[in-house]
């Protein structure tokens, strides 16, 4: 896909673990980890806005977009 | 009334279902043995009290109309070798019944666990609904033929819920 999740990057700059975010956002440590590995096929505005405000990041931090041409190369 | 879940209508079939599977089973095998044997030993059918033979044909009369009583006639007229015939239609046919009752109960044993909108449920009602197609052709019913089209609809419903329901699981 060519939305790619970087909530493992600015969790680990915030030295923030899964298990604790879930509970700060209120998500269970599995759906989170979902999200975290690719495989979630959508994220809710609320799940969004509850990250960027535990994060303390703008939902960009979290989302980047990656064309197929520079996945191929 | 509650109909998914546990202690529902689906649990309810389940426990039925389970039932008519193993008469179904039963049925079957007896049905071949004890057809089997009268054709192998034809002397076995001589021994049946003749109080009970007059009783047999009677029913057979009043259940059979004119034209299939003749045929009837007919077919034990025939060799023991064309008689046999009988048991592989029998065979194919209870066995696609046992498959649909056999399938029918995994769906009922899925809903009783909740799961409802599933890649397997699809697949399921899929197989069902091709057994039903062959046992509709197999038996020349028409409203068994109706039924399974109707499956290979409901089929297509459950893909698109199944799919629905893995979006639904993958949002976060």
């Amino acid at each position: 896909m060519s939305i790619i999740i970087r909530l493992d990057r600015v969790m680990a700059d915030r030295k923030m673990p899964l298990k604790k975010l879930a509970q700060l956002i209120g998500k269970t440590e599995t759906n989170l980890s979902i999200l975290k590995t690719g495989k979630a096929k959508a994220i809710r505005f609320s799940t969004l806005e509850a990250l960027c405000r535990e994060l303390d990041c703008q939902p960009g931090d979290l989302l980047e977009f990656s064309s197929d041409e520079d996945n191929e190369q | 009334m509650k109909y998914l879940g546990r202690k529902s209508v689906s649990s309810v079939m389940c426990i039925i279902l389970r039932i008519l599977w193993i008469g179904l089973l039963t049925a079957l095998i007896a049905g071949v043995i004890i057809y089997g044997a009268t054709l192998i030993f034809p002397s076995l059918t001589e021994n049946i009290p003749e109080e009970c033979a007059l009783e047999f044909q009677l029913e057979l009369k009043n259940s059979l109309t004119g034209k299939e009583l003749e045929e009837w006639h007919m077919f034990t007229e025939q060799s023991p070798f064309i008689r046999a015939l009988v048991i592989p239609y029998f065979v194919a046919v209870t066995v696609l019944l046992l498959n649909i009752v056999s399938k029918t109960r995994q769906i009922f044993v899925h809903f009783t666990n909740d799961v409802i909108f599933d890649k397997g449920n699809t697949e399921i009602l899929r197989k069902i609904s091709k057994f039903n197609l062959a046992y509709a052709i197999l038996t020349i019913n028409v409203t068994l033929l109706l039924i399974s089209i109707v499956l290979f609809v409901f089929c297509h419903v459950f893909e698109r819920g199944s799919n629905l329901q893995e979006d639904l699981d993958l949002t976060i």
